[in-house]
């Protein structure tokens, strides 16, 4: 393994963009490690694109650094592993799905004779095999995002850049694509999902940043981002004395005769402290998670930003 | 090589749009009028006569000046939108990040509009000269060495056309191709008129208004190959100048040169420029 494949999948450091007097990206610094997935989460207009457009190459940076697979940004050695679905996907709708998936594959400098193969795997990957004759300019929406995660990913990149990837798609699209950006993690793809479905984001992702106009407002692993893990408990009857005291361990708050809060408590002693408590005697009605969603995390952060800017 | 790639794909998509089938169509049309119009000269002067040569030689500049018209129409129109539209649609966006330089997809797609109108062209004049050929027996002196001149002009507005799209909507530099090559069509007539008359101040200063967008400077070169021989002996209108529709000679070497050099200097316009936009 030589320096650049060493390096991590994408690195930015100070990274701005200026266009005319509006300041869309401010100070992009982030690291995605390989063969994560990486969610990169924002409000409409907050800069995700913008930094998207900057990784590859499309859009210039004002100012900054940034690398991806260990080449500067926009490096054609790099973009040879790289798949990418824009968020505004359009394709030649004259074409049909295998010309267009045989014409980025020729862009790629993939053999002709390794073509019909790669372009007949990433049609039944993406949902599209028995459409093979139809022109693009007859799919819908749905099957045109589909067909833009194919291109992505032909010739199995190294790094999946994805764009809002199922805004066009229905549920079950958006499970398929759920399935498919875990399968590239699994075969040791890095996937940097740029997407403000939270939920999307919740599901797949190792690690992301949070976008706010123009700057990252916070990012980590989702543990990190969302906070510290706490438990609520409600027992069926007001619990016995050693019940009681197995909570105080844990920094238990009372909610009410019944119900607890355990402020300090790993996911992993759930079971053990469960166990513990019915062989005290007590009765456990419900054992539930309080840590905040993503989506009350979002808009708490997002919230402070606006209340920043206020202050200002 | 991702250049071919590009410029086949421009080339295929002038056959899926139908715009082949479309200029074909009329082309055929347009031949046969002409090839009967031809027949019905033939007739009436006789085939070897001295009359139908002489008529013939007329109505095939008059020709070749709307249908090179017609070429530089195409050409602007082609040029603008292979890029632009790609560009302002958002097609560009999945191709750019491919491992390709800019240079490549914008020599792609130069390639590839230059392609069409050229194949076109030739395929249209080809046939033309041909018909000519058949119902008149008249063959234009130098017709190679004009059609040289049409594909040169063809480069010329694909070449501004294409640059302007870097930057402009691809309508907006489509018209103003179309207008810049309108404008050197008059300020070649005005430079003419300007010589006969004596006023060598205008004439200077058109003349150097002409090198601005060469169009004119190329079309008079198409003229040379198609003028008949004896037209030039006789010096046209014999005062020494010629009318939009003659001229004494082939374009000057230097000329042809400032030609190859405006190319190359508008298309590295456009590829600096290309480099240097956000997509």
């Amino acid at each position: 393994m030589n320096e650049a494949e060493r390096r991590p999948a994408i690195e930015t450091r100070d990274v701005a963009k200026k266009y005319g007097t509006v300041l869309a990206l401010r100070d992009l610094s982030l690291t995605v490690e390989r063969g994560e997935i990486f969610g990169f989460l924002g409000p409409n207009g907050a800069g995700k694109t913008t930094s998207v457009k900057i990784l590859l190459g499309l859009t210039h940076a004002t100012s900054g650094y940034g690398a991806i697979l260990g080449q500067p940004l926009g490096a054609i050695e790099a973009r040879r592993r790289i798949g990418y679905l824009p968020e505004l996907f359009r394709y030649q709708d004259w074409l049909t799905a295998p010309e267009v998936l045989a014409f980025h594959a020729g862009l790629l400098g993939m053999p002709g004779r390794l073509q019909k193969g790669e372009i007949a795997r990433v049609l039944e990957v993406v949902g599209l095999a028995g459409r093979e004759r139809a022109k693009v300019g007859t799919f819908s929406k749905g099957m045109q995002q589909r067909l833009g995660l194919g291109v992505a990913l032909i010739g199995d990149p190294e790094l999946l850049i994805l764009d809002e990837p199922t805004s066009a798609l229905d549920p079950v699209g958006r499970a398929d694509v759920r399935a498919i950006v875990c399968a590239a993690r699994d075969r040791g793809a890095t996937v940097f999902l740029n997407s403000h479905l939270l939920s999307e984001v919740e599901a797949v992702c190792d690690r992301l940043a949070i976008l706010d106009k123009g700057r990252i407002v916070a990012s980590g692993t989702m543990a990190e981002i969302l906070g510290a893990f706490e438990v609520r408990i409600t027992f069926a009857q007001v619990p016995v004395d050693g019940a009681l005291d197995a909570l105080v361990r844990y920094a238990a708050e009372a909610e009410g005769p019944r119900t607890f809060v355990l402020r300090s408590i790993a996911e992993a002693d759930v079971p053990d402290l469960v166990a513990r408590l019915v062989r005290c005697g007590a009765r456990v009605a419900a054992v539930e998670p309080v840590r905040g969603s993503l989506e009350e995390r979002f808009l708490n952060l997002i919230g402070a930003g606006d209340a920043d800017a206020a202050d200002r | 090589m991702p250049t071919l790639l590009i410029a086949r794909l421009v080339i295929l998509e002038a056959v899926r749009r139908r715009l082949a089938l479309a200029a074909a169509g009329l082309t055929l049309a347009g031949i046969g009028l002409t090839g009967w119009a031809f027949v019905k000269l033939a007739e009436q002067f006789g085939r070897s006569s001295l009359q139908l040569a002489g008529a013939v030689s007329g109505i095939v500049i008059l020709m070749a000046f709307m249908f090179v018209t017609v070429l530089a129409l195409g050409a602007a129109l082609i040029g603008a939108t292979a890029l632009g539209t790609e560009l302002e649609n958002g097609t560009l966006l999945s191709i750019i990040p491919r491992p390709l330089y800019r240079i490549e997809l914008l020599a792609g797609k130069w390639l590839g509009a230059f392609g069409v109108v050229a194949i076109y062209g030739t395929c249209a004049i080809g046939l033309e000269a041909v018909i000519v050929r058949i119902t008149t027996g008249y063959v234009a002196p130098q017709p190679l060495f004009s059609l040289a001149f049409f594909l040169a002009i063809v480069a010329l507005v694909v070449t501004c056309a294409m640059t302007l799209s870097v930057r402009l909507a691809p309508l907006t530099a489509a018209i103003v191709t179309v207008v810049f090559y309108g404008a050197a069509w008059i300020d070649g007539i005005a430079h003419l008129i300007s010589s006969s008359l004596g006023n060598d101040g205008v004439a200077q200063g058109t003349l150097a208004a002409g090198l601005l967008f060469p169009s004119d400077g190329l079309w008079r070169g198409a003229l040379f190959g198609l003028e008949p021989v004896a037209m030039r002996a006789a010096g046209v209108n014999g005062a020494g100048s010629a009318g939009p529709f003659a001229v004494l000679g082939p374009p000057p070497e230097a000329f042809l040169a400032w030609c190859v050099v405006w190319v190359l200097l508008v298309a590295w316009a456009g590829v600096a420029s290309f480099r240097t936009r956000d997509v």
